[in-house]
C-alpha cells in the first residue's frame, strides 16, 4: 500500500488508528514514518488528541518516539547549514 | 411608568439577559465548564473538546479542555485562537514544580517558555512560544486539591505585546474568570 502523500492525509490515517485503539506512541511512530518532523507531528497530534501545544509536547517527550533528535535540529540526516 | 410600557421597553428582556455568575471553579467536575457556549462563541472559539492526560510526575490524571478558534481569522488583527484550560489534581506548587520539571528534560522547552513567575496581578504565569506559537500560560489553585492553568495562543501577536497581556486584551472575560 503506498504511503499517504499529504500531511491531510497521513494525519486522518493515524487519527484513525487512534480511535481504532492505537497507543499515543504507535501515532507518533506512523506521523513520523509517513514523514512529518517533529514540530508538525506535534500539531498533529494536538488535533488528534484535541489537547494544547504544552500537552502534545510533554506525549511527545514521554513517548521517546523522537528522543534521538533535539529541539531545532532535523530528523532523517538533516545537517545544519 | 407602567408595567406595560416597562415590557414595552425591554425591562423583561433585560432581566432575562442579565449575565449569570461565573462558574464556581473549585466546584466545576469539568474543565469545559470554565466558558459557557454564548461566552466562547463571543470570543469566536469552538466548543471545548475535553482530554484526560496521565498525571505529571505519576500523580493522578489530569483533565484539559481545549476551545480551538471556530474559523480562522480573516482579518489582519491579532486574536486569541485556542484557550485550554487544565485541571491538575494537586496542590499549586506541586502542579508548578512538575510542569516546569516534566518540560525542563523535554526536546522542546529550553529558552522557549519563561519559568513561572508572579505577574503584577500576583497570578503565576509563564510566556513565550510553543512551537512558534505565541503562548501565555496562566496556574492558580481554586482548592488546596486543584491547580487550573489557563493557556492561550495568540495569533498576529502585535510586535512588542507580551503575550500575557495581549490575551487579556482579546478575552477579558476569561482574564476575569481567573481567580485574584
Amino acid at each position: 500500500m503506498p504511503l499517504p502523500t499529504g500531511y491531510a492525509d497521513l494525519v486522518q490515517q493515524a487519527s484513525a488508528e487512534a480511535r481504532d485503539g492505537a497507543t499515543e506512541t504507535a501515532v507518533l511512530r506512523r506521523l513520523r514514518d509517513g514523514g512529518l518532523q517533529l514540530l508538525p507531528s506535534a500539531r498533529a497530534l494536538c488535533d488528534i488528541y484535541d489537547i494544547d501545544l504544552g500537552e502534545a509536547q510533554r506525549r511527545i517527550d514521554r513517548s521517546g518516539v523522537w528522543s534521538d533528535v533535539r529541539d531545532g535540529h532535523g530528523p532523517f540526516g538533516v545537517t545544519d547549514t | 411608568m407602567s408595567c406595560v410600557l416597562l415590557a414595552l421597553a425591554g425591562c423583561t428582556s433585560a432581566r432575562r439577559e442579565q449575565a449569570p455568575p461565573p462558574p464556581d471553579l473549585a466546584s466545576l467536575a469539568s474543565p469545559c465548564g470554565f466558558l459557557r457556549d454564548a461566552e466562547r462563541d463571543d470570543l469566536g472559539l469552538g466548543p471545548g473538546a475535553l482530554t484526560t492526560a496521565p498525571g505529571l510526575e505519576g500523580g493522578a490524571e489530569t483533565t484539559q479542555c481545549v476551545y480551538r478558534e471556530a474559523e480562522p481569522g480573516a482579518g489582519r488583527d491579532a486574536y486569541v485562537d485556542s484557550v485550554s484550560v487544565t485541571f491538575l489534581p494537586t496542590t499549586l506548587d506541586l502542579a508548578r514544580r512538575a510542569l516546569e520539571t516534566v518540560e525542563n528534560r523535554g526536546l522542546f522547552t529550553a529558552g522557549r517558555m519563561s519559568a513561572f513567575a508572579a505577574a503584577p496581578d500576583g497570578v503565576l504565569q509563564r510566556e513565550g512560544t510553543r512551537l512558534g506559537e505565541p503562548t501565555c500560560e496562566r496556574l492558580f489553585a481554586v482548592r488546596p486539591d486543584r491547580a487550573v492553568q489557563v493557556g492561550y495562543t495568540v495569533e498576529r501577536l502585535p510586535l512588542g505585546e507580551p503575550v500575557c497581556q495581549a490575551a487579556a486584551r482579546l478575552a477579558p472575560l476569561v482574564d476575569t474568570r481567573i481567580p485574584r
